[in-house]
């Protein structure tokens, strides 16, 4: 045992050696070091892979006696010059180093052997302000590897997560290009604040807006997920952190890679509508039915004629959906000299929508610059650029929405009239949804530079100190224009153009110390820093109508013979923050971690500008205890345990102050500026506070490999910010408060398993985890509050229920005859047979608001991920499946495509509608009136598994690729989206269309979902 | 190290703490401490009382439209098919649910006035270097205001908390429903006392003047001389009030009565108005509410449609007399396109005409008339005729309505008992005023209908109003945030 510990050491020992020896040539020399030899130098190639024959990336490969070396590709690949007589060392942290004689040979391929026990030990992770061995931690961090990312090819970053850590719920609530993903770590803390987590990238919160990221350019994701790890990013924290690191420069040649993707897009499911025959048939059956209920005399709206030979028969679904191509492209070129590293790409996305003007189209750009410029101070930028074009289409709700209308036109009418304008919809309520796509030319420009300037000091050994200086500039434009000949309720008239720009200037300094230190069985890491931060938003719109041709779009507003309105804004905000943090351990067996963090705000009141962030954690390595190794089982044990406090203000400026603003008022037919009073201040509001206990076990048997990680966290949330009903006597509805709070609980497991480890090797990597959340205490004794969004209250948030639980009727059937609506009914009045029949829960005879119960929620019961990869020489397949089980999608749209009949197209089971006693016991009898109820109907089960990823990938031979200087080649083909398994009705279970967190899993007219087929070549020179 | 104090010194520069810092600085909005000094910020705060009368009477969607809470359980109109919204319907059926969206905005509305005013008469007093006379003239409007919000909200939901501009209380309990008249009562006096008799400028159409005030005082005496305080006092105090508006407010008759909705006609009849006006985007959409769906070729332009929430009984069209003019003017059974001026469609059904009118995409300039003199001269005449039985003046003050409906002096009354008078008025009202919101508070406050007492009335899908359809229910939303308030009887 003891020799098996020496030897440990003795590796770590080695690779920190030879990093000094490295950095130490840097700091010194100051001059090539090969500058004076004269021997032949030959070019040396090869690939470095492990014993499965996978390809290892970033293995350093010198030339033994120099400090001249490179490291290898993404492919493994690496290119060196070097005498024929020399020896090259191969050395990569977790793997046994190599020394290898050229021999006058020009290709030198190397398998390198991995050191279990070494990967655990040296394996670096970001904890914010600074770094952690993977083995020290004490805290809850899930890491997602380069391999995961790229082996999905996905736009967002934050849709490289889906389904690959345990508890971590990724939502694509749009599956438009750029549509909204909402994530949420360990369940939904807050009602009203965002529950999306912080995003951190290259040690940098992102201050604003989306974190625009190119994925090619990321090399790892981290999640952190407990109190002890996040705590340190205090208020901002409560939502769990996703910090980003970025392809950053090393020493040794240039390495510069290229990525090529094509891309085909289509729809994953078209929903089967009523074609023209089938509508008019039932239109007619309604005025029937319409007038005998109330003894009117309605013509039919068709003759026989009409309805069995209708002039047009359009599939708008068809009409409008498209498979559409998109291609993305990215360089990246890596590399540094003894002082300076460098890294910078160039990418563009094009991700196409189904629709057939919809796009996104990003291009972007990122540099990172480190320079050693004494031997004390280190100084460095690192710089982002990013422009997205997002051509759009008309997605709001309401009734231009385009993927509402090409479900609720009538099937009858066609897209242009005789004369090639634009239908008008001359007897209904909806838009022609050509005119909608065609006719409305809206696009979103969104320009963000995010840049960042360091000096980091070393003031003694073993302490530092870091200055970091942060700017985030975003800049957005939306414009609009309605062509002429384009109308329909709701939308402005034709001919109108809308610009709407915003601004978001953010600064943030900070500033810190670290000391590190090892005094022989005791380490320990102190971490002291201050921050300020500074925000400031504005806003400028206008809308214009009435030009003299559409040629000028949004170009040129002064055409235009009306401006209805000009507005602007502004805001401003600060933040000022001190955090420190002690990791102390003794013997690397028994871990301590002790975090605070003081975060002030301007938006909370007078009182209560900071919140203070606590959290201790502690971790024991068992498996370094003498007694465990005798069970010689555990190759990795180690628990983890965890209590802290983290918060949340992620909610708009001057929230607790009273605010005089404009009461616009109309007197003899001019608009009058009235000042009122229009916010009721709150000076005691404060910080939405999250406490956290988190415990856990790290394991790994067999050599690590196989490794589980075990964790159960509870969590309360309290001083939730609701923006609260209050008594409307006092002329307002509702103030923002701090009320109630939330409780999650859950379990989390993972395991990584090396499944067949030879020429054939297997790893599957699963994730499962299982939360459950429960409103504890509402404000005004516990009252339940409704959140309404269509046309009844939808939500309700009621102590003891999930979050955002569903609230309806129960549909129990359809009254077949009179008899039974008089046994049911107290008073019948007009209800009919034909008519739904609902469950009368009170008991008195009457189906009203009281019958109304809770009919689930969307907080799915159990989420899980798993990846299988298969690698056998230069091939690898990989499959991806993502689940989400027992929960709850309110899908509204039968509302209007079943239930409200008549006034829209409706779905083809339609069709099976009640038409007499004993025909259908579902779906109510056509009506022209129909009554509107949410209810069980519409709540819907929303589990699904998902095939996410299917790819196959191929490894171009060396042999073939040397030739043509190219050092490493892959083509991959990858299925993405391809199955889904659900029972859910509409396009996708994985939808919202509202963007609360109490109405999250909501769906009323959404996107699409779309498939997709991706061929990636992967290049590096 | 000379890096290293540059650096330390840059960070120090950076990080000035203090809690100065942390303060927010509003940079679009002001707060009461900078506010009501001058003569400028005193008619900003006046005219923000006035905002939420837009839509107090006709605002909110389709789903919120408030005129229903006081038109639909009339026996005038009923809930057209097709409109979509069930509440419409729950309403015309007596099934006034506290949940419905309806009354909550028209509370909702109403306190948003009463709060608004009460800061303009908290704050006003308190400005320096404005005159006495301007400061009266703006408590006089928003007391007007105030006034008229407690007067409607203790017809509609009798018992309501009584909030001040010296209230500090904010869960206040219920005021008995006639200390809320008496305190209306005291807020129009002083507006009778303090406003002008008109405004100078044109754009002041719209804000509240004297005799404005006199009227709604005169209303609302002739309320409590009714259900269900039945004052009988208070039909003399009526009387008085609307003989002075009629005696010396500057308003008179149309000669035609269609022209109290026509919005090219110079203001005459109009007592109190809401305010509409395309040019300044306020369009009225409320002609969208009085048309059935399905005719969207009648409108002003392509791209609408009309809602049809509100359509006219069969029993009232067939009830009113033929040889009534206005049965012409008010009820139309076919309509001209305003796109298509050669189209005249039949409509399948006779619709309310008094809205109707060129309906664009972005609406239509009619004002919402709220108040009309004709109705002041039916106050005058019912008051009088309860104080002393059939007068010569409260003659005149009828027949001043009915002749200017039939254009000559043929269909007067005259030789008629006091209750064959009383009911004469009433009738009058019923046809004269018919789909301007006032009937159904009429038929409360007669406690009849056309059908003999309200109770009698069915509507058309056999429904009658009961006792607890009287008072509408106090909104959900303030009972749950409210716990001290308490629910009317059989919610």
């Amino acid at each position: 045992m003891k020799s098996y510990q020496h030897r440990n050491f003795f590796k770590v020992f080695r690779i920190t050696f030879l990093l000094l020896i490295q950095l130490g040539v840097c700091l010194f020399s100051g001059y090539p070091a090969d500058a004076g030899t004269r021997a032949r130098f030959e070019e040396i190639t090869g690939t470095v892979t492990d014993k499965g024959g996978k390809p290892l990336q970033g293995v350093s490969v010198m030339v033994k006696g120099t400090k001249k070396g490179t490291t290898t590709d993404v492919d493994g690949k690496f290119r060196i010059n070097a005498p024929g007589t020399a020896t090259l060392i191969f050395s990569m942290t977790s793997y046994l180093s190599q020394e290898v004689p050229v021999n006058n040979r020009s290709v030198i391929d190397v398998t390198l052997e991995q050191t279990a026990q070494q990967l655990k030990d040296v394996e670096v992770v970001a904890i914010g302000y600074n770094n952690l061995r993977k083995s020290d931690l004490t805290g809850s961090i899930a890491v997602v590897s380069t391999e995961k990312i790229q082996s999905v090819p996905m736009v967002q970053a934050s849709q490289l997560i889906q389904g690959r850590v345990a508890g971590v719920q990724v939502m694509n609530n749009s599956h438009q290009p750029g549509g909204s993903v909402a994530i949420s770590i360990r369940g939904t803390n807050s009602i009203n604040a965002s529950n999306e987590p912080m995003y951190v990238i290259d040690g940098y919160p992102i201050l604003s807006g989306l974190p625009f990221i190119n994925p090619s350019d990321i090399v790892s994701i981290e999640v952190l997920k407990d109190a002890s790890a996040t705590a340190i990013y205090g208020s901002r924290a409560a939502n769990g952190v996703v910090i980003i690191q970025t392809r950053q420069g090393k020493k040794g040649v240039l390495s510069v890679s290229f990525e090529s993707r094509i891309k085909v897009v289509s729809r994953s499911k078209k929903i089967p509508m009523l074609n023209a025959h089938e509508f008019r048939m039932l239109m007619n059956e309604a005025t029937v039915n319409q007038n005998a209920i109330d003894g009117r005399n309605r013509a039919l709206p068709y003759t026989q004629d009409e309805v069995d030979h209708p002039k047009y028969d359009v599939d708008w679904q068809d009409e409008t959906f498209r498979t559409a191509i998109g291609n993305d492209q990215s360089i990246s070129v890596s590399g540094g000299s003894d002082k300076t590293t460098y890294a910078a790409s160039l990418s563009y996305l094009n991700e196409p929508g189904i629709f057939k003007t919809n796009m996104w189209n990003q291009i972007g750009t990122r540099m990172v610059l480190e320079s050693q410029m004494s031997k004390s101070l280190k100084m460095g930028v690192n710089i982002s650029y990013n422009h997205v074009n997002n051509g759009q289409v008309e997605t709001d709700n309401g009734n231009n929405s385009v993927p509402r209308a090409i479900l609720e036109s009538f099937p009858d009418r066609p897209p242009y009239d005789s004369t090639g304008n634009y239908m008008v919809a001359d007897n209904d309520n909806y838009a022609n949804p050509t005119a909608l796509l065609y006719g409305i030319h809206q696009k979103a420009i969104t320009s963000k530079f995010v840049g960042t300037t360091f000096g980091e000091l070393q003031i003694l050994k073993g302490l530092k100190f870091k200055a970091t200086y942060t700017l985030d500039i975003q800049a957005s434009k939306y414009d609009r224009y309605i062509d002429k000949g384009v109308s329909s309720p709701g939308l402005p008239p034709p001919q109108n153009a809308t610009i709407i720009t915003t601004g978001a200037n953010t600064w943030l300094n900070e500033d810190y110390l670290n000391y590190d230190r090892q005094m022989g069985y005791h380490g320990m890491n102190v971490l002291l820093g201050a921050s300020w931060m500074g925000a400031t938003g504005d806003e400028f719109d206008a809308t214009v109508t009435g030009f003299p041709t559409d040629a000028y779009l949004t170009n040129q507003l002064q055409a235009a013979t009306t401006v209805n309105s000009v507005v602007t804004s502004k805001e401003h905000s600060t933040q000022n923050s001190f955090f420190g943090r002690v990791n102390y351990n003794y013997k690397r067996i028994y871990f301590l971690t002790g975090t605070f963090r003081a975060d002030g705000s301007s938006r909370f009141g007078k009182g209560n500008k900071y919140g203070y962030f606590p959290s201790g954690a502690f971790a024991w390595r068992l498996s370094e205890e003498p007694f465990i190794k005798k069970l010689n089982i555990f190759s990795n044990l180690k628990l983890r345990t965890s209590y802290g406090a983290t918060g949340n203000q992620t909610f708009g400026n001057y929230l607790s102050l009273e605010r005089l603003g404009n009461a616009t008022t109309f007197l003899g037919n001019t608009r009058l500026a009235g000042i009122a009073n229009v916010q009721i201040a709150n000076p005691n509001l404060k910080w939405e506070r999250t406490n956290e206990f988190d415990m856990g076990f790290d394991i790994g048997i067999l050599k690590d490999r196989l490794n589980f990680v075990i964790d159960y966290y509870h969590k309360v949330t309290k001083d939730l910010l609701l923006n609260a009903p209050i008594p409307e006597t006092t002329g307002f509805s509702t103030q923002l408060k701090n009320i109630g709070s939330i409780q999650n609980n859950g379990f989390e497991f993972a395991l990584n398993s090396v499944n067949l480890d030879g020429k054939l090797r297997w790893t599957t990597d699963l994730n499962f985890s299982i939360n459950k959340n429960k409103v504890l205490s509402l404000v005004n004794n516990n009252q339940d509050i409704f959140i309404t969004s269509f046309v009844n209250p939808l939500n309700i948030v009621r102590v003891g229920e999930p979050l955002g639980s569903f609230w309806g009727l129960i549909r129990v059937g359809v009254f077949q005859n009179q008899d039974e609506i008089n046994a049911y009914l107290k008073n019948p009045g007009k209800t009919r047979p034909g008519d739904l029949k609902y469950a009368d829960l009170n008991k008195d005879g009457a189906i009203d608001a009281k019958d109304r119960t809770i009919l689930g929620n969307n907080n799915p019961k159990y989420i899980f991920g798993m990846i299988n990869t298969l690698s056998y020489g230069p091939w690898e397949f990989v499959s991806e499946i993502y689940g989400v089980q027992k929960v709850t999608v309110m899908n509204l749209n039968p509302v209007v495509l079943e239930d409200r009949q008549t006034e829209t197209n409706s779905y083809k089971t339609l069709l099976n509608r009640w038409h007499g006693e004993g025909t259908s016991n579902t779906i109510a009898a056509v009506r022209i009136n129909s009554n509107l109820n949410i209810s069980n109907r519409h709540a819907q089960d929303g589990s699904y598994v998902r095939f996410r990823n299917i790819s196959l990938g191929y490894h171009l031979p060396s042999s073939l690729l040397s030739k043509v200087k190219i050092s490493g080649a892959t083509i991959s083909i990858s299925a993405i989206d391809f199955f889904t398994i659900t029972n859910y009705e509409g396009y996708d279970p994985e939808v919202s269309t509202y963007g609360g967190h109490a109405n999250q899993g909501i769906e009323f007219s959404s996107y699409p979902a779309s498939k997709s087929l991706v061929a990636t070549l992967r290049i590096n020179f | 190290m000379k890096y290293s104090t540059s650096l330390i010194l840059i960070s120090m520069f950076l990080t000035t703490s203090c809690t100065k810092f942390l303060e927010e600085k509003p940079l679009t909005f002001l707060n009461s401490s900078n506010f009501y000094k001058t003569k400028d910020d005193i008619t900003a705060a006046v005219y923000s009382v006035y905002a939420p009368l837009q839509t107090y009477y006709a605002g909110g969607g389709y789903a919120n439209m408030t005129w229903s809470v006081w038109e639909l359980p009339s026996d005038q109109s009923y809930s057209n098919d097709g409109a979509g919204v069930i509440d419409n319907t729950n309403i015309d059926n007596y099934a006034f649910g506290p949940e419905m969206n309806y009354y909550n905005n028209w509370w909702k509305n109403a306190y948003l006035i009463i709060s608004r005013a009460n800061t303009v008469i908290l704050n006003v007093p308190n400005a320096v270097n404005v005159s006495a006379d301007i400061k009266n003239s703006a408590i006089g409007e928003a007391r007007f205001l105030r006034g008229v919000a407690y007067f409607e909200l203790a017809m509609g939901y009798g018992d309501v908390p009584l909030v001040t501009e010296q209230t500090t209380e904010l869960f206040p309990t219920r005021t008995p429903v006639l200390d809320i008249y008496n305190f209306a009562i005291e807020d129009l006096k002083f507006a009778v006392q303090n406003l002008p008799v008109t405004w100078p400028k044109g754009s002041d159409y719209g804000r509240a003047t004297k005799y404005a005030a006199e009227s709604y005082l005169a209303k609302l005496y002739l309320k409590m001389a009714g259900y269900p305080i039945q004052d009988q006092g208070k039909f003399a105090l009526a009387a008085s009030a609307s003989k002075d508006v009629i005696d010396n407010g500057p308003y008179s008759l149309y000669a035609n009565v269609m022209d109290n909705w026509n919005p090219s006609a110079a203001p005459r009849e109009q007592i109190f108005i809401v305010d509409k006006s395309r040019a300044v985007s306020n369009g009225s959409y409320f002609p969208l509410f009085w048309a059935p769906r399905g005719l969207p070729q009648l409108a002003a332009e392509p791209g609408g449609d009309f809602i049809g929430a509100f359509l006219p009984n069969q029993t009232f069209y067939d009830d009113f007399p033929d040889d009534d003019p206005r049965k012409g003017e008010f009820f139309m059974t076919s309509a001209r396109s305003y796109m298509d001026t050669s189209l005249v469609l039949t409509l399948p059904q006779p619709i309310v005409a008094k809205y109707w009118g060129p309906m664009y995409n972005t609406g239509t300039d009619q004002d919402i008339v709220r108040l009309r003199f004709a109705e002041v001269l039916l106050i005058y005449a019912e008051a009088a005729n309860e104080v002393t039985a059939t007068t010569p003046e409260a003659y005149n003050a009828l027949n001043a309505v009915r002749s200017r409906a039939f254009g000559d002096n043929s269909h007067d009354y005259s030789s008629l008992t006091q209750d064959e008078f009383r009911k004469a008025v009433w009738r009058e009202r019923d046809l004269e005023l018919c789909f301007e919101g006032v009937r159904w508070s009429d038929m409360v406050r007669t406690q009849t209908s056309r059908n003999g007492t309200i109770f009698d009335y069915k509507n058309i899908n056999n429904f009658s109003p009961t006792q607890k359809n009287m008072l509408f229910p106090i909104p959900t939303i303030d009972l749950q945030t409210n716990l001290k308030l308490t629910q009317n009887p059989e919610y």
